[in-house]
């Protein structure tokens, strides 16, 4: 079911249009308050936008110019929130029958597509408890079992673990993994939100950046995450991200900054970003001599300890080194620094 | 880090915390206590003294008088065709104040609850307005050959002008207080909006529609003033045990208290009923 929308919003200041494939998952990233929810709840129904235009599947669902307007249950559009809202008052059965019990199937036919969702996501040991006895895990997996059963043309998925338990985030995400892949094989249609990089990486093929109601990069999501355009793409990829005009020997930055690339650069004059990896900055206290590398000084402003190694964010980037660098070099916010990377760990993307 | 020689909170005996709950509000001032004890008495000491009045060993025969049992029949009778009524208008009304959104919704809501605080003997002069015979839409009726005041009809129609708004309070703050996230999920896996709301939004505020119900019910059982104002005082028809035990006062007060003791029993037990659901949920 391919999708396209174009959605303007002026009150929260969201203008965009997104186009979905068939048979493809989109990714939706960016900062909270970016527009990501409008997105969802358009496509959904919830939200009545003042500006929008629908198409799923070819079939025209909205269209403020004429009026044109369809409710939530006839959009054929499921919903996995991030918390499971399993009705409290209905057995686990009663929960994923629901669906294709609204849609007219009878009794016995809803009850049987509920056990076969259920099996197909090891849940069949749960049909009879009530949601209040399951464990998050488990309510996360009836909720998605709950929300295939009708068998929606588009599902989207709005941070569906950002609220579990890290220990039974793995399991699921492999099983929403295969799920995904099974209903890509029958055309159907997914978005994704979501703050994790892994998630993009592994449910996504397509990834939307939406910064300030925009969407400010879009392609196949190892593209976006690995020649990232935009900084949450970068911070999300946990790379460094840096604006400005290409210019020999590689970029040149509002801040004076001149970045010394590798490679093909992009036509010189140009809006431009340049990418590297914290691991290739190195921390030094002292300027090192000589060497056609990039030397830059900055200020120390966080240390972030992330196991044996601490993420060292600067006025200009962020540098990955060991806790004994951190020790050794006294690192801490104000401290000032030369970062030292190679030209050779630099790429210079045009905009 | 707090740096050395910062204030501390000072350290609480244990012996005065022992065996106690730990407390997260502050301590109330001491006297506090003395209104709040003579509050509770003034509630507690007039029952209680209803019951020293009791004529234990005549009760059973008191009850069982024939202008009692009318009474009591009369009331149960009432009071449930009122609750129903309440039931079949407010959980309508307490939807559309909690789910929609429509121009003049606050007045509404306002004028909802005028019952609650309207003296009783107001309600039964408006309703007589309305309903009595020059009534707005008592001479219509009564063209039809239908007359409602003076009637047990009048009873219920009072009781349920009292009661209504106990129901709609109740359930509307249980949908609020349910939210409509459930009501979104539902519609996203396709049911349509009599579905939501017969499987997805009752189901979930049964039981505050259960304890607005009950409370309806003890109001409608307990009603007086609009009672006898738009529906007079015959026995059988329209008597019902509070004015009963008005008139008893004067000519059999054993009566009056006996009865008395039978709506203070309800009373309780509405109580009971309501505290032990809102307990659990």
């Amino acid at each position: 079911m391919s999708i396209a929308l174009r959605l303007h919003v002026p009150e929260r200041d969201v203008d965009l249009a997104l186009d979905v494939p068939a048979g493809s998952t989109l990714g939706l990233v960016g900062p909270n308050g970016a527009g990501k929810s409008t997105v969802l709840a358009t496509l959904a129904g919830t939200l009545r936008p003042p500006h929008a235009r629908l198409e799923v599947d070819g079939r025209l669902l909205v269209d403020t110019d004429t009026g044109r307007w369809t409710p939530p249950y006839a959009r054929g559009v499921g919903l996995l929130a991030q918390e499971p809202l399993l009705f409290p008052h209905l057995d686990v059965v009663a929960n994923v029958a629901f669906g294709p019990r609204s849609r007219g199937a009878s009794r016995r036919e809803a009850e049987q597509v509920a056990r076969e969702r259920l099996a197909e996501l090891g849940c069949t040991d749960l049909a009879a408890r009530r949601p209040g006895t399951l464990s998050g895990g488990q309510a996360a997996r009836v909720a998605l079992a709950r929300a295939l059963a009708p068998d929606p043309g588009v599902l989207l998925l709005d941070e569906p673990m950002a609220a579990l338990d890290a220990a039974v985030v793995p399991q699921l995400r492999t099983t929403l993994a295969q799920v995904l892949r099974r209903r890509r094989d029958a055309g159907r249609t997914a978005v994704l939100v979501t703050h994790d990089v892994l998630d993009a990486l592994l449910l996504t093929d397509t990834l939307a950046v939406v910064e300030h109601g925009r969407v400010v990069d879009v392609g196949p999501t190892q593209r976006v995450l690995e020649q990232p355009r935009s900084a949450f793409a970068a911070e999300l990829a946990g790379l460094n991200l840096l604006r400005g005009t290409s210019a020999a020997p590689g970029l040149h930055t509002p801040e004076g900054l001149v970045v010394h690339a590798a490679g093909p650069t992009p036509l010189t004059g140009e809006p431009a970003v340049a990418v590297l990896d914290p691991a290739a900055v190195a921390v030094h206290l002292e300027a090192p001599a000589g060497s056609p590398r990039n030397v830059w000084p900055a200020t120390v402003t966080a240390v972030e300890p992330r196991g044996r190694r601490a993420l060292v964010r600067t006025d200009v980037v962020s540098a990955d080194v060991t806790v004994d660098a951190v020790a050794d070099l006294l690192l801490e916010p104000g401290r000032r620094v030369h970062l030292v990377v190679k030209a050779s760990e630099v790429q210079v993307h045009g905009l | 880090m707090s740096p050395v020689g910062a204030p501390r909170a000072p350290e609480v005996p244990a012996a005065r915390r022992a065996g106690r709950a730990p407390r997260t509000t502050g301590d109330l001032p001491r006297w506090v206590w003395l209104p709040a004890a003579l509050g509770a008495a003034l509630v507690v000491l007039p029952v209680v003294a209803l019951l020293t009045r009791v004529d234990w060993s005549d009760l059973p025969a008191l009850l069982m008088s024939e202008s009692s049992r009318a009474a009591l029949s009369l009331s149960l009778r009432t009071a449930a065709a009122s609750t129903v009524l309440c039931v079949l208008l407010g959980v309508p009304m307490a939807f559309v104040l909690a789910r929609s959104r429509f121009p003049g919704q606050a007045l509404l809501r306002a004028l909802v609850l005028l019952p609650l605080v309207l003296p009783p003997v107001v309600g039964g002069i408006a309703l007589l307005a309305t309903f009595g015979r020059r009534g707005l839409l008592g001479s219509s009726l009564e063209v039809l050959g239908v007359q409602v005041a003076f009637s047990t009809t009048a009873v219920v129609l009072a009781q349920t002008f009292v009661a209504l708004p106990f129901l709609v309070i109740s359930l509307e703050g249980s949908l609020r207080t349910a939210g409509h996230r459930y009501e979104t999920v539902a519609a996203t896996l396709g049911a349509r909006p009599s579905t939501v709301l017969r499987r997805v939004s009752l189901p979930l505020v049964l039981p505050g529609l259960a304890s607005g119900a009950v409370l309806a019910f003890a109001r409608a059982l307990g009603e007086f003033g609009a009672t006898i104002t738009f529906a007079g005082s015959l026995q059988g028809v329209t008597r019902t045990l509070p004015l009963e035990i008005y008139l008893q006062r004067e000519t059999d007060p054993d009566a009056a208290v006996a009865l008395s003791l039978l709506l203070v029993v309800v009373a309780v037990l509405v109580i009971v009923l309501v505290r032990g659901r809102e307990g659990r949920s």
